[in-house]
């Protein structure tokens, strides 16, 4: 009788498991961040004007089972690398301890260096957001087009690049740990704060 | 006996037709002229409105005073947000307090920049080039006025007053943000907020100050009228007692013009005079945050 019901739970174990699971263990991640950049050519647009030059971004996110509906977290306003604004939308409401992917996206085909420094900021202000809410950033995925201007904005506002001579145990001392992979896949820089 | 009397009712209505034609000569004079300076006033009056409307407009052109209101209002936020985060920073490691000190300082730094553009930048560009806007347009009009006819004499028209102010109880066209829902009840009861009727908007001429140890920042919304269900109000003419003279450090959204012009009678007994119109006018309401 007992060897039935071990058979029974090893059945179950085997065969319903994998199915309760549905795809989550192949997702280092729970839920996604999107930061959508767009330019804004007709803010501030007047003679003298030391704000023109204004990128929107977008900020939204989803839990990976219900990417249709997508909750809008913020909008932030950039003039350079400088955040202009921001309005909440919504608290971020992410459950405690979740992973987190954070995806940036260009609403143009071919972003000016502006939306790609607006990019790397708000990207801060996101992981740090995630941070306070103890939420680990496990990826960040950036266009492959942005990515070098992205992580060299990144560096120059105090983010360091993990040595790649000092081996993968080197220790290092860090709060925040941000992995940066662009979408083909081919470029891919760790960093820490 | 029969012919005396033929021969002087003939007489008397000859004289009596030449006193009438004279008479309504002298009518048509007088009603041409009265009639001429009631069409004067009105053209005066129109001139007024044209120049203060050409002012309105260009003060508020490319919506650059609603936009300046409505990113104060968001650096304010960002502020907002920025001192909470880094307060609750205060018990992590020493590199998330350096970050969040980092993003901190950066916008305390870009609320200032944005309190100097408002007030070392837009200000100026948006009076000097309203004043240029409305100086061409009175050089355009000047010219046209002198009219010199044997009984009506117009010349000399001229300004002397150009103002800028606001409209007496517009608020500023920001809406309320109610995504920090702390931030919104602290307005709340620091009434910062117009909230009736319909809209719930920041108020107009105020220095919305955050409490705190940030306090010194300073965020000062201009009165505008916002979009309503998208719509943007046009620039219009308003009647003269709704005008404000806005104070020294708050952006204007009305211009206030005094045209002056002579008038002279040439005809009979001679009476000149000077005509006065004030025209006023608001500058085109804001539009939707972009």
């Amino acid at each position: 009788m007992n060897k039935i019901i071990s058979l029974l739970v090893l059945c179950l174990l085997t065969t319903a498991l994998p199915a309760l699971c549905n795809g989550h263990i192949d997702r280092p991640h729970d839920w996604t961040v999107e930061i959508e950049t767009d330019k804004l050519p007709r803010q501030f647009d007047y003679h003298n004007s030391h704000l023109s030059d204004v990128v929107k971004t977008n900020i939204d996110y989803y839990h990976q089972t219900d990417d249709a509906h997508k909750t809008p977290y913020e909008y932030l306003w950039f003039h350079s690398s400088t955040t202009l604004g921001m309005e909440r939308l919504h608290k971020f409401q992410i459950d405690q301890g979740d992973g987190i992917a954070i995806n940036i996206k260009h609403k143009t085909a071919s972003p000016d260096l502006l939306e790609k420094y607006a990019a790397a900021t708000a990207l801060t202000h996101i992981v740090l957001d995630a941070y306070m809410n103890k939420n680990a950033v496990t990826i960040v995925n950036v266009p492959q087009e942005s990515y070098t201007e992205i992580v060299n904005q990144l560096q120059s506002t105090h983010h360091f690049i993990t040595q790649a001579d000092a081996g993968a145990d080197h220790p290092v001392d860090s709060g925040i740990n941000i992995f940066v992979q662009s979408d083909a896949g081919n470029s891919q820089t760790l960093y820490y704060f | 006996m029969r012919q005396f009397r033929q021969r002087s009712a003939g007489g008397n209505i000859l004289v009596l037709s030449c006193v009438s034609m004279a008479f309504v000569a002298l009518l048509m004079v007088l009603g041409a002229s009265f009639g001429g300076l009631a069409f004067m006033h009105n053209r005066l009056q129109a001139s007024a409105d044209e120049l203060a409307l050409e002012g309105a407009r260009t003060l508020n052109a490319k919506d650059r005073l609603g936009q300046i209101n409505n990113m104060i209002v968001r650096g304010r936020q960002l502020v907002y947000a920025q001192q909470s985060t880094r307060d609750q920073a205060a018990s992590e490691s020493e590199a998330v307090q350096h970050l969040a000190d980092q993003l901190l300082n950066d916008s305390i730094q870009n609320a200032q920049n944005l309190e100097s553009e408002r007030q070392n930048v837009l200000q100026p560009v948006c009076q000097s080039e309203a004043m240029d806007a409305m100086t061409s347009k009175f050089s355009e009009l000047a010219p046209s006025y002198t009219i010199t006819l044997p009984w009506l004499q117009v010349y000399g028209l001229k300004t002397t007053d150009w103002r800028f102010g606001e409209i007496a109880d517009v608020q500023s066209n920001v809406t309320e943000l109610t995504g920090q829902s702390d931030l919104s009840n602290q307005d709340r009861s620091d009434s910062l907020l117009q909230t009736s009727p319909g809209l719930n908007l920041y108020k107009h001429d105020q220095n919305h100050k955050l409490h705190g140890p940030l306090s010194y920042l300073s965020f000062k919304l201009s009165s505008l009228p916002p979009p309503i269900n998208k719509v943007v109000s046009p620039a219009r003419v308003v009647l003269a007692n709704e005008f404000r003279p806005t104070a020294a450090t708050y952006l204007p959204s009305a211009v206030q013009v005094k045209l002056h012009l002579t008038v002279e009678t040439g005809l009979g007994p001679s009476a000149r005079t000077e005509m006065v119109a004030v025209g006023t006018a608001a500058t085109p309401g804001a539009s939707e945050q972009q």
